[in-house]
């Protein structure tokens, strides 16, 4: 079966009930998702809706308690981490722990090492050494060409997001899910993010967390609310807006009365 | 050209300095920076105090011993160019393993675990025999002749020691710049980032760790020549914490930070007798580092680059002194 | 079998003295992350001091009880002169500590010379006792020892589970910022805790001098149990250090009897092989 039919076949990501459950309480239950290839999807939800726990089960950081996770067809629900990024699924951490000790360059070349190997070399890799060029590419790619050989501690909040999204770039990403890329950015510095994400490549599927409903409208084509860990409302931007389930508990307490 | 600067008076040593400078300060330094250097590599790189440096600096030392002459009548002598390689490789293997151990542990859980590993490779020495002569160690040790010329000559051990040291420091700022080198760096920074992004993190610590052992065994080989003689007075707490201070004083921020603390060390360890009474040496060393860690934990090689930072501010005026105070 | 009931015995009497140490360092560490390396130093002041007073006084409760006040006085200006300053800077805590521990000893060496110290014991502590059952004599200040070291651990439970005080200390193990902003005079509640393990070392090294004897580098091999103590049982987990001590304290002593040459391997061996499966000890509670 050559690739084209396969993609054309599967869907991205097909989430068959997965829940995520601590003790006796469910972070996320019995979500069922199907993102179709290139999609860009906004994951919307009140703090505490789960949305964070999905992403930690569907990358492998955290183990899923039921469920199933379908990426291109092929089930990577038993994968450990590093084999479901292996395979392409990439994500980016709220709460970013970037390298501090380490320049913008050497950073996105570990990424790009970790994935195309050669990370165990001891010896120093020239500038012209292929894995050095697509960490630059990914620099510039990630709009952070002007700070690359910067210290990451020195990188303003806005630059370390576009840091997470350089990193999860490298290699050959096929799903990406990017954990609310906006929160805690200045308002001078969420267009250049929201021209990052309109500006990834179309053939990457893009699942997003977002707390800023404009940025999430504008560069999604499709949403899915959660509330309370489970699912809540499916449907585009459009509908969205006007589901009235989403409005009571969402938008609830300013439009609703 | 910097190193240039540096290397010429190094060089000149041995034609300025009677025996007495040249071995018991200039060498004396040197093999004591070389063992500093794999503890403060660790420090600046992988974020670990390791106490277990001068047990890999022993297990090397030791090897020289019981391969090669001495005067106690255990071991098998083998030529020096078969004894030597295999000095570093135990000490590599050791250090890997020790890093095996210590793989998860981070802080005051690592120098809790290191240091609970060399006390008892001393109380194992003291109690081995066969391979380590218990108590009373190795003694009469020689160090190999080339060509005519013994390497425990003054001013040869001397340049032995300083090509070793030079050496050491190339191969630690070229592991540093190396992808394995920053993996350890970044284990360093955010272990759990390192394995999100799909290397595991025991990989990094091991190398790091095996890396720590190449040095300090270099450093322990040339300390067994030095001392010509081993025991387990050679890897026991004092020891340990010598070269902990060595680090400590020159600053764990900075690996070249080991040669100068060795300096300060030997000259305080040979005119302390001058200053104090010589048994109250420990009471000085201790209040030294006490004094190191209150008012310049970063060290003295932190206290001069900021003395010379500040000296450059003041060259270019205003405008430049507010980048320098953002940056420290 | 009478050699194994004789080493078993022998094994808990050290495990009793471990605790004793290894509790108080523990202790300091659950609260404060301090790792005290001048713990064993303040141990072996106390035994020095409890030496002295016992000779002057001839009462030996007199001699626990100054050793104790001793290590606590002198810990409690470690903590407020020293390391309380540099709170939430483990590295720099466990330098100084290590700086102050090294000038201790040389002092302590310097004032009480390098020779070994046996305390006198009272009538009722010397002698033996032949036990019931096991058909066995052993020294009254041995069974003393392990009877001593329950109390110990029964008291402290009580203190941190069942007072204020340890309310507090529990709290503080949790959240240490929620503490301060309570209102809670966290340096003094600090300089409280040090000065308590402090004492609760100069107590054990009055006893360790009693039972066994002490002199130069008991400090160290004090601190390097407590070490392994709280490696294997878990850090700041008083449970923990009573469960470490038991199986240190065995392994040491089967290790002496029956492998001789390797007694230190096989507590070595218990380490490693722990932190493989717990990293964080058998009763401690993971980190990172």
């Amino acid at each position: 079966m050559s690739l084209i039919t396969e993609n054309a076949v599967c869907p991205a990501l097909e989430v068959q009930g997965i829940g995520k459950r601590f003790g006796g309480f469910w972070a996320v239950k019995d979500i069922d998702l199907v993102i179709k290839q290139g999609e860009r999807r906004a994951i919307l939800g009140p703090n505490g809706a789960g949305k964070t726990s999905l992403f930690n089960v569907l990358t492998g950081d955290l183990s899923a308690s039921s469920g199933q996770v379908r990426m291109h067809g092929e089930d990577i629900s038993r994968y450990p981490m590093d084999k479901r990024i292996r395979r392409g699924l990439r994500r980016t951490y709220q709460h970013a722990h970037l390298f501090d000790g380490l320049s913008v360059r050497d950073t996105l070349f570990l990424a790009v090492a970790a994935l195309r190997g050669g990370w165990r070399q001891v010896w120093p890799v020239s500038q012209r050494d292929a894995r050095v060029q697509q960490a630059e590419a990914l620099a510039e790619l990630a709009g952070l060409s002007d700070a690359i050989h910067r210290g990451v501690a020195e990188l303003s909040h806005g630059q370390r997001r576009q840091l997470e999204i350089g990193i999860a770039l490298a290699g050959e990403p096929r799903v990406l899910l990017l954990d609310e890329p906006a929160a805690g950015l200045s308002p001078a510095e969420r267009p250049k993010l929201r021209e990052l994400l309109t500006s990834l490549p179309n053939h990457i599927t893009v699942v997003l967390i977002e707390h800023d409903m404009n940025i999430a409208l504008q560069t999604s084509d499709f949403v899915t609310v959660l509330y309370n860990g489970e699912w809540l409302a499916d449907g585009t931007p459009d509908e969205i807006v006007l589901d009235d389930n989403v409005r009571r508990v969402y938008l609830g307490g300013r439009d609703g009365d | 050209m910097k190193a240039g600067f540096l290397a010429l008076p190094l060089i000149a040593l041995p034609f300025v300095l009677n025996d007495f400078w040249l071995t018991q300060i200039a060498t004396r330094a040197l093999i004591l920076g070389i063992t500093a250097l794999s503890l403060s590599f660790l420090a600046t790189y992988l974020g670990v105090v390791s106490f277990a440096q001068i047990t890999l600096a022993g297990i090397a030392g030791y090897t020289i011993a019981y391969f090669g002459p001495n005067t106690v009548g255990v071991g098998i002598k083998l030529p020096f160019w078969v004894s030597i390689p295999a000095a570093l490789l135990f000490s590599v293997t050791a250090g890997a393993l020790i890093g095996y151990i210590a793989r998860r542990s981070r802080g005051i859980y690592a120098i809790m675990i290191t240091l609970a590993i060399g006390v008892a490779f001393f109380y194992f020495t003291r109690q081995n025999y066969a391979v380590f002569n218990g108590w009373t160690g190795f003694s009469g040790i020689t160090a190999p002749v080339v060509a005519g010329t013994s390497l425990r000559d003054p001013s040869t051990l001397y340049f032995l020691s300083l090509a070793t040291a030079a050496i050491a420091v190339v191969l630690v700022s070229l592991f540093a710049r190396a992808p394995l080198g920053l993996a350890i760096q970044a284990v360093r920074d955010a272990p759990s980032r390192v394995m999100a992004l799909g290397i595991p993190v025991t990989t990094p610590v091991v190398a790091a760790f095996a890396f720590s052992g190449l040095i300090a065994g270099g450093g322990g080989i040339l300390n067994v020549w030095y001392q010509e003689r081993i025991s387990s007075f050679s890897v026991g707490l004092g020891p340990i914490i010598d070269v902990l201070i060595i680090a400590v004083i020159g600053g764990l921020r900075h690996p070249l930070g080991a040669f100068l603390g060795a300096i300060v060390f030997v000259l305080l360890d040979t005119f302390a007798v001058d200053l104090i009474d010589r048994d109250r040496f420990n009471t000085l060393i201790g209040m030294v580092l006490l004094i190191i860690v209150m008012v310049a934990p970063n060290g003295l090689q932190q206290l001069a680059a900021d003395a010379v930072a500040k000296l450059r501010a003041k060259e270019h005026q205003s405008g430049k002194s507010a980048r320098i105070k953002t940056n420290t | 079998m009478r050699l194994f009931l004789i080493v078993t015995l022998n094994g808990l009497t050290l495990a009793a003295l471990y605790f004793l140490a290894a509790s108080g360092f523990s202790l300091i560490f659950g609260l404060m992350r301090t790792v005290n390396m001048a713990h064993g130093a303040l141990l072996l002041l106390g035994g020095y001091v409890g030496y002295d007073v016992v000779e002057l006084t001839g009462s030996w409760m007199l001699g626990i009880a100054c050793g104790g006040l001793a290590a606590a006085l002198a810990g409690a200006a470690v903590q407020a002169g020293i390391l309380g300053w540099m709170q939430g800077d483990e590295l720099r805590q466990t330098l100084a500590s290590i700086a102050i521990s090294i000038v201790l000893a040389d002092l302590m060496l310097w004032y009480w010379g390098g020779i070994t110290y046996q305390v006198s014991l009272p009538d009722i502590l010397s002698g033996g006792q032949k036990l019931p059952l096991l058909g066995v004599g052993y020294a009254n200040i041995r069974l003393a020892l392990m009877a001593f070291a329950v109390v110990v651990g029964v008291m402290l439970w009580f203190l941190i589970q069942r007072t204020r005080f340890g309310a507090v200390i529990r709290a503080g193990v949790d959240d240490q910022d929620m503490l301060r902003a309570l209102g809670f005079p966290i340096g003094r509640i600090f300089i409280a805790v040090f000065a308590l393990g402090s004492a609760l070392a100069g107590m054990a090294g009055v006893i360790a001098a009693s039972a066994l004897s002490i002199s130069p580098g008991t400090d160290l091999q004090f601190l390097l149990s407590s070490l392994v103590v709280v490696i294997v049982g878990g850090m700041g987990s008083i449970g923990g250090a009573a469960l470490g001590a038991l199986l240190v304290g065995l392994a040491e002593q089967y290790g002496l009897a029956y492998a001789p040459t390797y007694g230190v391997v096989f507590t070595f061996g218990i380490m490693v092989l722990i932190l493989a499966v717990r990293p964080q000890g058998l009763m401690g509670r993971s980190e990172q």
